[in-house]
Formats: structure tokens, sequence, C-alpha cells
């Protein structure tokens, strides 16, 4: 079973994905910034990551590129809200394995994660 | 309108430092007075020159229609001014009629306010249908040229130079009077688009931060759908809360699209293909179909924002037909451009409507704020491209965009 993380500021957005994805039989963990994605990350124990690419403070490209800079390669989903930043993203940090608009295709997320985690 | 038009321009200037957000141009300002007086002093206008029109009138008379003959030969065979003719042979007849009361009465006056409210109104029809104002002044040049001759063959020598000066006057006059119409509208569009603007930056804050409790609202809607799966009450409500969602996103989408400003990407597509992508995109209900008369021919315009573009198109179709009916849409080749048309068997337009059909927050529906057409003619004219809405001759509306063709010919694109 895979340990998902999901990070994004809005919480409760954070919380429902966490239950959708634990209702497709995943354990999931939760974390509001990309400073506390980071922490949590290099707990150890997470193998997949769902993170918002903008967030107050540290957003998910910048958390993403100090967690490859410490040897981290956790496998990443992104989401935006922001359609031109999805292309800008597309291939550029290793290890983002797809980038999701919001509102997020909740269907679409589950299957990805199926993937990475099978 | 007319009354915007009296003002001048220091008291526009003074009307659009005082703009609020939310209020607007001052578009009551006092109406003042001086415009006709001021440009009539700078002219010197005299009673004599008024005198010599009314007297040249009854030599011209009979001869005027050669003029207005000239005025609308030059207009059909001249490719880009006749475009703005689009009713035929009916519309070149009335008009015909407008303008020869136009010309006489430069003759017989009086040269008043009534004369003047007339003059800012034809520059204002001519504002409306779009006609770029250097056809206003080249086509007074023309008058001026065709009434030479008749001046010189049917006025006695010794009025002829008085004659001319009056005409040339007059000429002047009205085309002051009709370009300050033009001035003004400018103006107005120029006020109205900083202020939508600053509406645009508030709007699309708020339209971000609205995004974050509908995100939740839909993925708790989504959970809650799992629970009850077997009550099909809750059922039918939770579809309800999942389909108003997505309308709230579209509109929050088109805002921001209307906000932001992304570069579009040019490469050659089939259009008819652009079509289908949007038609699927659009997901209208099915009682609506959409026949698509195809040419085989390219466009050279960005996938995503033609795409966009066009299932606004056939969203503000649909709804104009509340929902049901027939929408034909038809691909068609014009020179070095594609003219791509939708057309609705709704009500139409209304005239007020027809102009404004593109300008944001013009609306005739009773939901919605008016974006998807504003939204249309940005992401079409970003590209080079241009939009157009007409009424059919047969009812419903018609809405054209106007794109570039691929140069390398139908069938060919990389
Ligand atoms: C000296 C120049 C011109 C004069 C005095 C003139 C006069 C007029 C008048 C009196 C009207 C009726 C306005 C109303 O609805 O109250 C009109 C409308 C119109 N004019 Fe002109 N015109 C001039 C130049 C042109 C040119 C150069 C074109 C085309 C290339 C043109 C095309 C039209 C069209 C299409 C309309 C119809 C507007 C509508 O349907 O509302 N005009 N014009």
């Amino acid at each position: 079973m895979s340990v998902v993380l999901i990070v994004d500021d809005n919480t409760p957005l954070a919380e429902d994905l966490a239950e959708i994805l634990a209702d497709a039989g995943h354990r999931t963990e939760t974390a509001c910034s990309g400073e506390d994605a980071i922490r949590r990350v290099l707990r150890g124990g997470i193998d997949i990551l769902v993170l918002d690419l903008r967030m107050p403070g540290m957003g998910g490209i910048e958390a993403l590129r100090r967690l490859r800079q410490t040897g981290v390669s956790v496998p990443a989903i992104a989401m935006t809200a922001f359609a031109d930043e999805a292309t800008k993203v597309h291939g550029i940090e290793a290890g983002i394995r797809a980038v999701l608009d919001k509102p997020v295709d909740y269907a679409r997320l589950e299957t990805l994660i199926n993937q990475i985690a099978a | 309108m007319e009354a915007s038009l009296l003002r001048t321009r220091r008291e526009r200037a003074g009307g659009r430092a005082g703009l609020g957000i939310l209020s607007g141009p001052a578009h009551n300002a006092a109406v003042s007075e001086p415009f006709l007086d001021e440009v009539k002093r700078y002219l010197l206008w005299t009673d004599a020159d008024a005198d010599a029109l009314r007297d040249a009138h009854q030599a011209l008379a009979p001869q005027l229609s050669e003029v207005i003959d000239i005025h609308y030969l030059r207009i059909v065979e001249h490719e880009d001014a006749r475009r703005v003719l689009t009713g035929g042979e009916p519309q070149i007849a009335r008009l015909r009629r407008t303008f020869e009361t136009w010309l006489h009465q430069c003759f017989l006056g009086p040269h008043d306010h009534a004369y003047l409210e007339l003059r800012s109104r034809i520059g204002h029809a001519h504002v409306r249908i779009g006609l770029p104002q250097r056809y206003m002044i080249t086509s007074i040049g023309i008058m001026r040229s065709a009434l030479r001759p008749l001046v010189e063959s049917l006025i006695a020598a010794e009025r002829r130079a008085a004659t001319h000066v009056a005409i040339d006057k007059v000429l002047a006059l009205d085309l002051t009077i009709m370009l300050e119409a033009y001035q003004n509208d400018t103006l107005d569009k120029l006020a109205r688009n900083e202020r939508l603007a600053t509406l645009g930056q508030i709007g699309a804050s708020i339209g971000h931060e609205l995004r974050n409790p509908l995100g939740v609202i839909s993925s708790s809607a989504y959970l809650l759908r799992k629970s009850v799966a077997n009550d099909a009450r809750a059922a039918r409500h939770v579809t309800k809360i999942e389909h108003h969602v997505e309308l709230a996103n579209r509109s929050i989408a088109d805002l921001l699209a209307l906000v932001r400003e992304v570069p579009p990407t040019l490469e050659s597509l089939p259009a008819s293909a652009l079509v289908h992508e949007a038609i699927e995109a659009a997901a209208l209900p099915a009682s609506v179909r959409v026949s698509v008369g195809a040419a085989d021919t390219s466009v050279r315009a960005d996938r995503g924002q033609t795409v966009q573009a066009l299932r606004n198109l056939l969203a503000n179709a649909a709804e104009a037909m509340r929902g049901s009916g027939a929408i034909d849409v038809t691909i068609e080749p014009d020179g070095d451009a594609v003219e791509i048309h939708v057309d609705d068997a709704g009500p139409g337009f209304t005239r007020e409507m027809l102009g404004r059909a593109f300008e944001p927050l013009v609306t005739t529906k009773s939901g919605g704020v008016g974006l998807g057409l504003p939204l249309v003619r940005r992401l079409v004219e970003r590209q080079g491209g241009k939009v157009r809405a007409i009424n059919r001759p047969g009812g419903g509306a018609r809405l054209t965009l106007r794109l570039t063709a691929a140069q390398n010919g139908p069938g060919h694109h990389p």
C-alpha cells in the first residue's frame, strides 16, 4: 500500500482529496505548505506526492526542487489553477508525472495514483 | 450620446479625471452650447455664407443626384469601403435617400443645433458600423470635387467665388461635427476599457478566491455521491451541486482568460477539426443539434484559444435558442482568410445589441454577466483574426470568426 502526501494550502481540499484516495485504498497524509511537505517527506515513508504548484510561501515547484537537491526522488503529481503554469512546468521537474488542472478531475487523479503505485 | 457630443474636450478631461471605478464616465455632464459657435467662428462662418448656399441650392438642386451617384459609386467600387454595406441594394436605396436629405440640408440649413445633432447622429451611425474615419474625410473631399464643376457651370460668374467658399465651409463644418462623434466614441471606449481593466483585475482576484471554496464543494460532492448511491433524491441534488459548480468554474475560467494575456502559438490547423473539437468541448444538451458544412481548408491559429472561442460561440448560440434547436456551422474560405460562421435559430440581436455584442458586461441573458462573447473577441483578435455579429435575413443570429488562412493551402498542415 502506497502512502500519498497531499500538499495544498486549501486544507479542506487536501483533506477531501485524501479521503477520495483513501476510498481508493491508499494511505494518505496532508500538508499545507511547501516547507511542511519537505519536513514530512524527509522523515521518510512517503511514496507519492500530490502537490499544488502555487501556495503562499514556498510553492510546489520550489519544494520539489529542494527535495531533488537532497537526493529525494518521490514521484509527484502537480495541481494548478493557472492554465499557463501547467504548460510551463511540464517536463521541467524530473519526477513530475502529470500536471492536473484545478478543479481536479478526481477519477483521473485516482487512475494516476493507481498507475504510479502499481 | 448626443449630450456627450456637445461637451468640449476640456470638460471630458475633467469627467475622466473624476472617474470612479464603478460609476464610469459622467455621461450626464451638463451639455455645453458653445461647440457649434466655436467651430463656426473658427471657420469665419457668416450669414452671407448661409445665404450663398441657399441661393446656390436653386441652381444646383436638379444636379445633386449626380453627386450622390459619385458617392455611392466610389463606395461600391472600393473593395474595403463596400464591406460595411452588408444590406445589399435595399440598403443602398435607403442610404441614398438619407444622404440626399443630408446634402440638401447642407445648402438649405438652418445651420443650428438641430443641424448639429443630426450630423452627430450621422457620425455615430458610422462609428457603429465600424467605418474608419478616413472614409469620412475622403468622402468629404470627393463631395467637394464633385460639387466644384457644378458650381462652375451652374452658378453666375460673380457669385461663384462666394459659393465655393461657402461650400468649403459647410463641408468643413459637417466633417468637424462627424469627426467629433468619432473622437467622443473613442474616448468613451478608452474610459470604458480603463474601467474594465480595473474591474477585470478585481474580478480576477475574486475569481481566484472563489476557486478554493468551489474546489472544496466539488470534492465534497464527489465524496458525498458515493455515500448517497442508494438515495435517488440525494443523488439528484449532488448532481445539481456538481453541475452548478461546473457553471461557476466556467464563468471564472472565462473571466480569467479575458484578463490574462497568453500569447497565441500559431500553427496550421484544419478548420473543421477545430470546429469538431469545440463541439465536443461545448458538451451541448442533446436538444441542440449542430451541423457542420465543412470546406477542406486550414487556418493559421492557436489551437486552444480558437477552440475556446468556438466553444463559447456554440454555447452562446445554444443559450440564444433557450437550449433547443439547430446550430449551423459553416466554414468558408475568403481570399487569404477563412470565415467560420455559427448560425443559430434564436431571436437574433436587437438593433441596440448588434453593435455591442462583443462588449463586456453587455448581456441579454438573465443569468451570466456577458463575458462569453468579449472573450471570443479577445481570443480571436489576439491571433490577428476578427469577429462579427449579424442578424440573418431569415431570422436568428450569425456570429463569424475570421481567421488567417494557412499559407500552404488546404489539406497541407505540418
Ligand atoms: C460625407 C460622407 C457621408 C455622409 C454625409 C453619410 C451620410 C449618411 C447618413 C445620413 C446615414 C444615415 C444615418 C442614420 O441612421 O441616422 C448614413 C448611414 C450609413 N452610411 Fe454613410 N455617409 C457618408 C459616408 C459613408 C461612407 C464612405 C460609407 C461606406 C463606405 C457609408 C456607409 C454608411 C452605412 C453602411 C450606413 C448605415 C448605418 C446604419 O445602418 O445604421 N457612409 N450615412
